[in-house]
């Protein structure tokens, strides 16, 4: 370990995130208790609220938008399939992000041994050719220049840090979600932060020569 | 382009969501719960809140209320023969059953009806406590 300290995530996600979380788990509780008191339909509350925070991690570990779509479907159903198992005492969402970080990393292990065995082209091929998924989802430049970045962190380190920065999941939540020990997901988040100084800088160093 | 040196995540805007995506999930999970409803959506029972605890608390059926009466008249009643006829040597039926093997020999208490009626009330008594294990054994293995 390489005693590194935990981020400091109030530097990156200012205020306010505490009460609106807070709202969200009540509302996810009373949906979760109708969909277990048989009332489906509930299920679609939970849905609305969390389908663009499970798109976006699956598509930021899968980096294909087809993938990430059916990956998200999958997420959903299976999380309604076996929300027994689910411990209405924690928060809904690091339970269901787990299940989409599985499908991910179960997808991607799929399309890397394809791929081995049939030798096609993979998505950083893709990239390569100019066909980048995210030119099509995001309008802004500057969000799909650094979520670009982000993508093209290695997979255990982007994962930790879109889970950790962006969707605000604690530490022990990246940790059950990915599989991996507390101490593993702070040396993911700080090398994912080296990586993204270092893309950052040599941008700005890039602007200022031209 | 700001050069600032930490991550920038909160500058990030939303990747939206396909905009169908919720809507195929909804439909997705509504004809599963039709065709093949989860074993926890099927029973309509409390589900596991928490890992390793209990999961539904024992239904009362009126089956389980009459065999517990019945087997409560039994027991009384074997008690009531037990007290007034003091049993000893001469208040039980010897009979030798030379099928099983030799004679085997069995003991019978004279208050017959109140034995039986404790055997049966037991019997359904015990039916009854054991029907949701069954029930649940059954639904694992379909």
């Amino acid at each position: 370990m390489n005693g590194v300290s935990p981020p400091d995530r109030e530097r990156f996600e200012p205020g306010g995130a505490a009460t609106t979380a807070d709202q969200a788990r009540g509302g996810d509780s009373d949906a979760v208790r109708a969909v277990r008191g048989g009332e489906v339909a509930a299920f679609g509350r939970l849905v609305e609220r969390y389908q663009r925070r499970v798109f976006g991690l699956s598509l930021m570990l899968t980096r294909d938008p087809a993938a990430a779509e059916e990956l998200a479907q999958d997420a959903f159903v299976r999380a309604f399939t076996h929300l027994d198992a689910y411990d209405a005492a924690r928060p809904f969402y690091p339970w269901l992000a787990t299940i989409a970080v599985r499908l991910s990393q179960n997808w991607l292990t799929q399309r890397a041994r394809h791929e081995s065995r049939e030798g096609q082209p993979g998505a950083a091929d893709a990239e390569a050719k100019g066909a980048d998924p995210l030119t099509l989802l995001i309008a802004d430049e500057e969000s799909r220049r650094l979520w670009r970045w982000v993508a093209a962190l290695p997979t255990g380190e982007r994962a930790a840090a879109i889970l950790y920065y962006r969707q605000e999941l604690t530490v022990d939540d990246v940790a059950r979600a990915l599989g991996v020990s507390g101490g593993t997901v702070k040396t993911l988040l700080f090398r994912a932060r080296r990586h993204l100084r270092r893309s950052v800088g040599g941008a700005g160093e890039a602007g200022d020569r031209t | 382009m700001t050069t600032d040196s930490e991550p920038g995540f909160s500058r990030l805007a939303d990747i939206e969501a396909p905009s169908g995506l919720a809507k195929v999930v909804v439909a997705r999970v509504s004809r599963l719960a039709e065709e093949r409803p989860p074993a926890w959506l099927a029973t309509g029972a409390a589900v596991r809140v928490s890992p390793g605890r209990p999961s539904a608390s024992p239904r009362w059926r009126l089956s389980d209320v009459a065999a517990a009466i019945i087997a409560l008249a039994g027991l009384a009643l074997v008690a009531v023969a037990w007290t007034q006829a003091r049993p000893d040597a001469t208040t039980w039926k010897t009979v030798f059953f030379p099928t099983l093997g030799g004679p085997f020999i069995a003991r019978l208490p004279l208050a017959l009806p109140a034995a039986v009626s404790l055997g049966l009330g037991m019997a359904l008594y015990l039916a009854g406590l054991f029907a949701p294990l069954r029930e649940h054994g059954t639904r694992r293995r379909g």
